[in-house]
């Protein structure tokens, strides 16, 4: 199965081995470096688990886990939806990578700032306006 | 009281919906005797406010104090302010479609019709900004109650709208710098932003903005003064020695906090803008001194995005990119403060000066 990125909910900048992602209508944020970015640039770009897979250096299953791992806490957390086409996606550039264990950072601290809620109660123009009487 | 309608948010009223506020906007200056008028330079673009009445005139332009201008024919950005209170005159009825806000405002359904609209439930505010024209309109159920906590930064959903129209960001973040540049210090509510931004003013170094301000990243990284209020808790005021030398006692207070209006006392200390030469990510590390360690730029982005992208309601993708391009390009350090928030002037100054 290929991915794409949950836009324009989710946006995310790489920087040198860095990426941050923010999840726009949750309220979070996330970092990820190392194997970590480098298995989100190719998710993201619609590569195929075990042509990312094949990019690390190390215990072919480990690695294997590793990546179906972090894939799926992307999927819950809103980051990534399954894509469409073929799962081709671009091809891994540089050199194979020795696989590390990858810890998809979460940050949720601002979560408030973003809540939906539908408005309750109102004014006789419609707008927010607490109830005086509560 | 009554429930609205959960429905779905459908987003062709925007467009008539700002009309409306506009005739509204309109009808209150009618109602209040002629406008105000009110000009301001803002990041490079002329601002004009009309206020129908003097009731909201100080809530919007003691914090712009420091960027007054000539009055122009043809402004980049025109604001419309009126209130019910002392106009009489109603905010427009709710269209059913606006039935969903977000914890900072934002009006789901409004951006993608070349609208931008929030309420502030706190503040009972409502901003609503055309694009095409360059003109927001601005209403209070009552100016008699805005609250204290709103009047350092006025305005700055519609300032935020409009200046991204401009290429340029509306950031939460402080910055104090010397002639050589400026530096940004980023980090959410309590990292230390506002106490270190005073410091280095007391301290001598020069000052754009200890919460909110305006970063360009073309051609130069630079960053823009907006508004020129300064917060400090009001327990933490004794590790701000100098700074009752340069403002004897607080314009105001709100909560914890004490609020200088610094235009009207230091204006000359106040910078409209300075080239932007590098990112701080501030932390309360304590200790005799200040120092700096590098901070990778994906830790600095991580520092200044979210919370600029979250408070400001509809900000986005183009946003985040400005940011991230602005510390590709500059160098970005953790400041590391010590025990005395004006030892941070020092290694600042030193680090400005490194160029």
């Amino acid at each position: 199965m290929a991915y794409r990125i949950n836009s324009p909910s989710v946006i995310h900048e790489t920087i040198d081995d860095e990426v941050v992602i923010i999840n726009l209508d949750k309220g979070h944020y996330y970092s990820l470096d190392g194997c970590g970015a480098r298995i989100w640039k190719a998710t993201v770009g619609g590569a195929p688990v075990a042509a990312i897979a094949d990019s690390f250096e190390g215990d072919g299953a480990a690695i294997l886990e590793g990546v179906r791992a972090l894939i799926a806490e992307l999927e819950a957390e809103g980051l990534i939806v399954p894509g469409e086409g073929d799962g081709g996606g671009p091809a891994l550039d540089g050199p194979p990578l020795a696989f590390k264990a990858v810890t998809l950072q979460r940050y949720s601290d601002m979560e408030e700032l973003l809540l939906l809620d539908p408005i309750h109660e109102v004014d006789e123009q419609g707008w927010p306006h607490p109830d005086p009487a509560a | 009281m009554s429930q609205p309608s959960t429905a779905g948010a459908p987003t062709a009223d925007a467009p008539q919906f700002f009309e409306r506020m506009h005739q509204s906007a309109v009808a209150a200056e009618q109602a209040a005797g002629g406008a105000i008028e009110r000009f301001f330079e803002i990041a490079g673009g002329s601002v004009r406010l009309i206020f129908a009445g003097p009731s909201m005139v100080d809530f919007a332009c003691r914090a712009l104090s420091h960027l007054p201008c000539d009055p122009v024919a043809a402004p980049d950005l025109t604001v419309h302010l009126w209130d019910s209170g002392a106009t009489g005159i109603e905010v427009p009825q709710r269209p059913a479609a606006f039935d969903r806000f977000r914890g900072n405002g934002a009006i789901e359904g409004t951006h993608a019709d070349g609208i931008q609209a929030a309420f502030v439930g706190g503040a009972e505010a409502l901003s609503v900004f055309e694009r095409s024209s360059s003109t927001g309109v601005h209403w209070v159920r009552d100016a008699a109650s805005i609250r204290e906590y709103d009047k350092p930064a006025p305005l700055r959903l519609l300032l935020s709208w409009w200046l991204e129209t401009r290429g340029v960001t509306l950031v939460h973040g402080a910055a104090v710098g010397t002639d050589d540049g400026a530096a940004l210090l980023a980090g959410a509510a309590g990292a230390g932003k506002s106490t270190t931004a005073l410091a280095c003013l007391a301290a001598g170094l020069r000052y754009v903005a200890d919460d909110y301000c305006a970063v360009a990243t073309d051609p130069e990284p630079t960053v823009h003064s907006v508004y020129c209020t300064g917060k400090a808790v009001t327990a933490n005021l004794s590790l701000l020695p100098g700074l009752d030398e340069l403002v004897p006692e607080p314009d105001s207070y709100f909560e914890e906090k004490s609020i200088y209006y610094l235009g009207e006392h230091v204006p000359e200390l106040v910078a409209p803008r300075l080239p932007l030469r590098a990112v701080l990510v501030p932390e309360i590390a304590g200790g005799a001194t200040t120092s700096l360690e590098p901070a990778s730029p994906a830790a600095a982005l991580a520092a200044l995005a979210p919370s600029t992208l979250f408070q400001l309601a509809h900000a986005g993708g183009t946003a985040f990119a400005r940011l991230a391009q602005l510390v590709r390009t500059v160098p970005c350090h953790r400041l590391l403060v010590g025990d005395d928030p004006g030892t941070a002037a020092e290694t600042i100054r030193e680090l400005l000066a490194r160029r």
